[in-house]
């Protein structure tokens, strides 16, 4: 056997080479855990070193945990990617990745010709929709895109509108499957409280429509919009009633469409609700979460997974910026993990707010007056990489 | 990890290395290892030591090395333990990491385990498919046709 002073003098001379020593063995278990930490693109790239890596990044299996681990338990990494859509009238839009500190731009995504909008993000999967009918799947960290079959409660042409689709993205735990709801409503003219539904589901790529029409007062429908107002989190769409002409005393209550059960339903938000100014709803993590400011206080509150009588958890409190009160009017709001700080984006610049240093910055101001640009999170995923033969696109 | 009753935090156990090592640590530093916990379980004799077979010393040294600063974590903050992680596994050579890898692995200390993998990921990140075959001795299993084809479904990854 040899001795300590030996096997040290060997471990450093081995360390020279930029190699393994051949005496290590490396159980599959280990070799698991190292991948489970990179980007969806060197995933790719590493399927072709050999059979078992091929099969170990291919399998279902690690493909959900590798989005888990990546994504909210990786300590290493310490800045958020966003991404952003720019829009140009008549000339269509495009994708890049932004790092959400300077906007920078990290990689170049996709360009359309039509002017897409994003109507959901789960998991780094993201929903695109353009025109009535149009709504594809996009998985932009493998590049990867898939259309949707024509939903059977979608828009028929007419000359005169008198419905709306809206479509949004989730995920149901139970199933491990992707779904999309889509809610057919009349517009507020025609007075009729029916809404109808139907889930499309990724794993069989059909859609079904529900037999029984909703009640859109009851379930805030109405209200459901696409963007910002829709927030996708752990397996559960959530939205709030922004009626503005609700009775005084009335709060704002959460609304929610769970995918796995595939049902409505509503619940309290914070008792803090009642002394806020402004509200905001955003995804944390997995988990929902709930910005409530008042004159005194601003104070974010996360909803527990386990639930029970007191589902709310405080998670920050402090003060509030004088002009953060204008900021959350802004259309589009991201929230960064990794810096704690909500991204901005109004008419006239994209701003940063750290709420626990209180401090706004101006990250870029607004250069072109047709040009619109807005961003979303940006997820490492391996979904739709498998499984979908040709339906499947690549989407540079 | 704050389940620490007063009566068992002044224990000793003594682990022994492979290489016949012994080192003398306080219980609640040893039991962040599973491995460990379930053997002291089954221990009639706490003072007899406990061998960590796989593990030479100079590794256990090193494992712990970060067993202790995280059995004391009140007195740092998240940010400090971050940064002492992080400069922790940046002053170890490839070797001693892919064994410190293993020996956390073995003793199923979960923290040690994600920090190391997280670092071995950082380093082949970049590494083209034949740099990683010679940095883990594996040998392409491919026919040169199979190669080409996993390459043309996504050429783009192959970029930098």
């Amino acid at each position: 056997m040899s001795s300590i002073a030996e096997v040290g003098r060997m471990e450093r001379e081995l360390s020279r080479v930029d190699r393994l020593s051949e005496d290590i063995h490396f159980p599959p278990e280990l070799l698991l855990e190292i991948l489970l930490w990179l980007p969806s693109k060197t995933l790719l790239k590493f399927r072709s070193v050999c059979r078992i890596w091929c099969s170990f990044i291919d399998s279902s299996n690690f493909i959900s945990l590798h989005l888990n681990c990546y994504n909210y338990d990786y300590s290493q990494k310490s800045i958020d990617h966003l991404i952003a859509i720019q829009r140009i009238v008549d000339v269509g839009c495009f994708f890049t990745i932004r790092s959400s500190d300077r906007l920078n731009t990290v990689a170049d995504l996709a360009e359309l010709a039509e002017p897409y909008s994003i109507s959901g993000n789960c998991n780094g999967l993201i929903l695109l929709n353009y025109g009535w009918n149009a709504v594809r799947l996009w998985n932009p960290s493998i590049r990867k895109s898939l259309f949707l079959p024509d939903c059977p409660i979608k828009l028929r042409w007419s000359r005169i509108r008198r419905c709306h689709v809206t479509y949004t993205l989730g995920f149901s735990r139970s199933s491990n499957d992707y779904k999309v709801l889509a809610v057919k409503t009349n517009l507020p003219s025609y007075s009729d409280d029916k809404a109808y539904i139907a889930v499309y589901s990724l794993a069989d790529h059909l859609w079904r429509v529900k037999p029984n029409p909703v009640s859109v007062s009851k379930w805030a429908i109405s209200w459901l919009s696409p963007e910002g107002g829709l927030v996708c989190c752990g397996g559960v769409v959530y939205w709030v009633d922004n009626d503005l002409h609700r009775k005084p005393g009335a709060y704002m209550k959460l609304y929610l469409y769970d995918f796995d059960v595939e049902e409505f339903s509503v619940m309290q938000l914070p008792d803090a609700v009642k002394e806020s100014t402004h509200r905001l709803i955003f995804a944390h993590g997995d988990s929902l979460a709930v910005l409530l400011m008042s004159s005194e206080s601003i104070c974010i509150w996360v909803l527990k997974k386990d639930g029970g009588e007191n589902p709310w958890r405080l998670w920050f409190k402090g003060e509030p910026h004088l002009n953060a009160s204008k900021l959350f009017e802004c259309a589009n709001v991201v929230y960064c993990k990794n810096s704690n700080t909500f991204l901005l984006n109004n008419n006239l610049a994209t701003m940063s707010y750290d709420i626990a240093n209180n401090q706004i910055r101006i990250l870029k101001e607004k250069d072109m007056m047709n040009f619109r640009i807005s961003f979303q999170t940006y997820v490492e995923s391996l979904v739709l990489h498998k499984g979908f033969g040709e339906t499947i696109t690549l989407f540079l | 990890m704050a389940s620490t009753s007063t009566s068992t935090l002044s224990r000793k156990l003594i682990l022994k290395s492979s290489d016949g090592e012994k080192f003398e640590v306080d219980e609640n530093v040893a039991m962040q290892s599973q491995t460990i916990k379930h053997m002291i379980e089954d221990l009639d004799d706490i003072n007899s030591p406990i061998p960590v077979s796989i593990v030479t010393g100079t590794i256990l040294s090193k494992v712990i090395e970060y067993c202790k600063k995280h059995a004391t974590e009140d007195s740092d903050s998240d940010e400090q333990l971050k940064q002492w992680d992080k400069e922790y596994a940046n002053n170890m050579d490839l070797n001693t990491l892919y064994y410190l890898l293993l020996a956390a692995n073995y003793m199923e200390i979960k923290g040690l385990l994600e920090l190391i993998t997280q670092c071995v990921a950082d380093m082949i990140k970049g590494k083209s498919p034949e740099e990683i075959r010679a940095h883990f001795n594996i040998k392409n299993d491919f026919t040169p046709q199979e190669e080409a084809n996993i390459r043309n479904e996504n050429p783009w990854a192959f970029e930098n």
